[in-house]
């Protein structure tokens, strides 16, 4: 399979490629006041608008620094009703891809409730590079805050 | 490894673009290769973007993608005397410079050229232009250089291979399905029974010859 490396801080993190639609640079984001932490704004994607997370905050709570490599990906979000929906994650060093085999990849053996998105770990020569599973990256209340059932807007 | 020493990077020093004293490179063979180099390329990204980079960027994200047709073929468009013409590109197996065409006995009124040499084979020569009733600027039976336009062109299907010369080759175009026009019945198309249509092309009509007809044809002139 397919994978899209990125950092957070000094460690690497992979997620699928086959989930994700586009990998865009860090362009400019509508702020969302008093959004929780991670939510790092709204992004205009071609016509619809995209909140896009910072991963950085969410998993290590600092956020990104705003380098050329740090890059919004934009991925497929499935909540509870199966309705997809587009999710932009904001992450630094997102600059290789790789292939590995599901075989290469081991249980972490932890299981922390706080980061039920932490997948399996396959190691290699620089380190260890953790999967993100996408489908459980936000907590209930960010699912809710971000995708909503559209109300009326006044 | 120290990849920088002052100041000068470890590939142009003891590397491919140095000395090449680099014990790595019993290893990695070039520069290019080594996960030094590689990561120092990628370490170029880590710096602020530059002056209206981002700007740019969010502008063109804002638009709808435009959808590619996905229909397309890829097709060959040369030129034959006054007429351009089309072949689907999976059929060209080779294009290349004009070759002596060694005449052999036989038929007249044949489409068969003679025998010319292709990397090494001896493949059948045909004339396209004669089967489809084209006229020719010149047809010369000595190489020219590669300054003058003609080409040969070696098309194959099912490993049988024919070659024949043109008068111009263009290259390599793609073209919508849909856009395909049927052959005008009023015009006097030469080429007729052996297109499948006519497309736009560079305001010019190119006609999209039928390769099975085609290759029928000439099977049919060489027994």
């Amino acid at each position: 399979m397919l994978l899209v490396l990125f950092s957070i801080g000094t460690d690497r993190y992979a997620l699928d490629s086959t989930q994700i639609v586009e990998i865009i640079p860090l362009v400019s984001l509508k702020k969302i006041p008093h959004a929780p932490e991670p939510v790092a704004g709204l992004l205009h994607y071609r016509g619809q608008l995209v909140p896009v997370i910072d991963l950085s905050q969410l998993i290590q709570g600092h956020p990104c620094r705003h380098q050329l490599n740090t890059r919004i990906l934009l991925v497929h979000y499935p909540d509870r009703t199966e309705t997809s929906h587009i999710l932009g994650l904001l992450a630094e060093r997102v600059t290789e891809t790789i292939q590995k085999n599901k075989k290469d990849f081991l249980p972490s053996g932890v299981t922390v409730t706080e980061a039920p998105y932490l997948g399996r770990i396959s190691p290699d020569e620089q380190g260890m590079i953790q999967c993100v599973l996408v489908e459980h990256l936000l907590p209930d209340s960010l699912r809710a805050c971000l995708f909503a059932p559209a109300r009326e807007q006044r | 490894m120290e990849p920088q020493k002052d100041g000068e990077a470890c590939w142009r020093r003891i590397g491919v673009f140095g000395d090449a004293t680099c014990t790595e490179l019993q290893k990695v063979s070039h520069c290019s290769n080594c996960p030094v180099y590689t990561t120092a390329g990628r370490g170029l990204l880590e710096r602020a973007a530059p002056e209206g980079y981002l700007e740019e960027w969010t502008a063109v994200l804002t638009k709808e993608k435009e959808a590619e047709p996905s229909d397309t073929t890829s097709i060959l468009i040369f030129r034959l005397g006054g007429e351009w013409l089309a072949l689907p590109t999976p059929v060209v197996s080779e294009v290349t410079e004009v070759r002596t065409i060694h005449s052999v006995p036989q038929r007249r009124h044949s489409i068969l050229m003679g025998l010319v040499n292709i990397q090494g084979e001896i493949q059948l020569c045909v004339s396209v232009s004669e089967l489809l009733g084209i006229e020719r600027n010149n047809i010369p039976s000595r190489p020219t250089d590669l300054s003058g336009y003609q080409r040969m062109v070696v098309v194959e299907r099912e490993r049988t291979r024919w070659v024949f010369p043109v008068d111009e080759v263009y290259g390599v175009s793609q073209f919508s399905l849909g856009a395909l026009h049927d052959v005008p019945a009023t015009v006097a198309q030469a080429s007729g029974p052996y297109t499948k249509g006519t497309l736009t092309w560079q305001e010019k009509r190119v006609g999209y010859l039928d390769e099975e007809r085609l290759f029928d044809a000439f099977k049919r002139h060489i027994s």
